[in-house]
């Protein structure tokens, strides 16, 4: 196993671990780092493929993810906190006043 | 170069100054009639650029492999930009501040680059660009309890879906060495297993932010969560700007027997779950909710089929779609001043307020697909192309399945019919007219498409 293919394997596998997190975990804070995970696992990805074929678009793609991912998280606290003022709880059981 | 750049993307231009525009009056606290005025003033000169570059038959290749203007460039964005207008019109009514239209604007700006995209890093952008400002929109201007989490549901699994699409992206990067579009398409014709699993992990991501049929669960509780306008928002013009960006990725692969067998089964699981969950509910943004499950299904259905057909048709079907929703949303506002949005409201409304009552109720025939309106006539379009690409059977259930739909459709409008006196309190409301100018437009158009239902083979 050469270095693209551990470095592929391993964004695969954070991927995995962040949905599985987000999937899994109640609170909404680590749902949302778990969020970030994915995230971060996806830069790996675009890093590595760039190097391996040595050309510049997935570098500027990270670019972009890090925009994309910083306003989501701006966005999401903002959420968190109106949450947090009606409910005085980060779990995701809490917030459970829709039928879903 | 520079004046292909200024013209082939003036539309984007537009809302970008748009915006400016409206921070600037925002922070000199302009007012707020005039950020409304503003808007559907740009959106109809943008629509009307759009109409006259695709008479000129425009089209340019602005930056190689990420934007390009095409016809069906020119074409989404017309819809896009026409739905908008419709919208605002609708949304005037309401007193809402420079925000409220910066955000809107922002999203409609999203939905336009999603359009051009010809490359994954411009399509990232534009939705990502279409969902956030729809976040904030959701929980902005008000202080009902249900919003934020319902605004959270939707950003969590938005933000995931984003997140599904950039691993399939990144994948397909790692084959073909390049973010365009039309590289990944040749490299997918030749199969693989990297290949299909980013073309899968994309699909499921544009299908989460659909919300079609598994990955549905998000939307009823987003929408309930918003203001009626809101949801109108989300699910006419986000959700038909998701569809056509799906359709911009689709249109330009020769689609394999696994993702053609993919689509077909998930739309039309998502035609039966959205129709028959939707009989149960007992209000109005619920039931909007559980419908545009069950349109995202046809949609989606549209997209199955291998002939050339499958863009006109599902042009005519989002921007039907969509004008419907709005009508229906503005209408149902009418009629309940607002308050609540319980499908009680509805009873007996065609006695006191029989013109919103008779707009409605037409229009959820529209969207239960009964013949002379044009909601019919968009399912006939997908059905037909997709029936002459062979796909017999899928249809069949499909068809069965709007039966379900027409359920729920009726008993919206024989609630209106009903006898059951509403108990009256109507009072003045002011900028009352606009959203009848909305109405009326929106109307006007669904009629035109109507009377032409050839309307972008023509233009196409």
């Amino acid at each position: 196993m050469d270095k693209y293919q551990f470095l592929t394997v391993l964004s695969a596998l954070l991927f995995t671990m962040g949905l599985a997190g987000v999937v899994v975990r109640r609170n909404l804070l680590v749902v949302m780092m778990c969020l970030e995970i994915m995230l971060n696992a996806v830069v790996l990805s675009f890093v590595t493929f760039a190097v391996r074929s040595q050309t510049l678009a997935g570098v500027a793609m990270t670019f972009f993810i890090y925009v994309a991912a910083s306003c989501e998280i701006a966005l999401a606290m903002a959420i968190v906190v109106l949450l947090l003022r009606h409910r005085c709880s980060l779990d995701l059981a809490a917030h459970q006043d829709l039928k879903g | 170069m520079a004046a292909d750049l200024l013209y082939g993307l003036l539309p984007e231009h537009l809302l970008l100054g748009l915006i400016f525009i409206l921070m600037l009056l925002d922070m000199f606290r302009a007012n707020r009639q005039l950020g409304g005025a503003l808007f559907a003033a740009v959106l109809a000169v943008g629509s009307s650029l759009l109409l006259y570059q695709l008479f000129r038959g425009y089209s340019i290749e602005l930056v190689p492999s990420e934007i390009v203007i095409d016809r069906f460039a020119l074409l989404g964005r017309l819809v896009i930009l026409g739905c908008g207008l419709v919208f605002g019109l609708c949304s005037l009514m309401q007193a809402n501040s420079c925000k409220y239209w910066i955000l809107l604007v922002s999203s409609l700006l999203g939905a336009l680059i999603i359009m051009d995209s010809a490359g994954f890093a411009s399509l990232f952008i534009g939705i990502e660009m279409l969902s956030l400002p729809a976040f904030a929109l959701m929980v902005s201007f008000t202080g009902s309890a249900g919003t934020g989490e319902g605004a959270f549901k939707y950003l969590l699994l938005s933000s995931v879906a984003s997140a599904l699409i950039l691993f399939g992206i990144s994948l397909a990067y790692g084959v073909t060495g390049s973010l365009a579009i039309r590289a990944f398409a040749a490299s997918l014709s030749s199969g693989g297993v990297q290949n299909l699993t980013a073309a899968f992990l994309v699909l499921s991501g544009f299908f989460l932010k659909g919300a079609v049929f598994p990955f549905h669960a998000w939307a009823p509780d987003a929408y309930a969560g918003a203001r009626l306008q809101v949801t109108a928002f989300l699910a006419s013009l986000v959700k038909g700007a998701v569809v056509l960006g799906l359709a911009r990725i689709l249109t330009s692969l020769l689609l394999n027997g696994e993702i053609v067998a993919t689509i077909t089964v998930l739309s039309l699981a998502s035609i039966f779950y959205g129709n028959i969950a939707a009989i149960r509910q007992t209000t109005f943004k619920r039931l909007l909710a559980y419908s545009s499950i069950a349109h995202a299904g046809y949609m989606m259905f549209a997209l199955a089929d291998s002939t050339g057909a499958r863009v006109e048709a599902l042009l005519y079907y989002v921007s039907v779609y969509a004008l419907t929703t709005i009508i229906a949303c503005t209408c149902f506002s009418l009629i309940s001043h607002g308050e609540g949005d319980s499908l009680d409201l509805l009873d007996g409304a065609f006695a006191t307020h029989p013109v919103p009552a008779g707009v409605l109720a037409l229009a959820v025939l529209s969207m239960a697909g009964i013949p002379p309106l044009p909601g019919f006539l968009a399912k006939v379009f997908i059905f037909k192309n997709v029936v002459a690409s062979g796909l017999l059977l899928p249809s069949v259930l499909a068809f069965l399945g709007s039966y379900f739909g027409a359920v729920f459709y009726l008993s919206v409008a024989f609630r209106l019919f009903s006898t059951a006196p509403a108990v009256d309190d109507a009072t003045g409301e002011v900028g009352k007219n606009t959203a009848w100018g909305g109405v009326l437009l929106g109307t006007a158009l669904l009629t035109l498409f109507t009377l032409v239902p050839g309307i972008f083979n023509l233009l196409l």
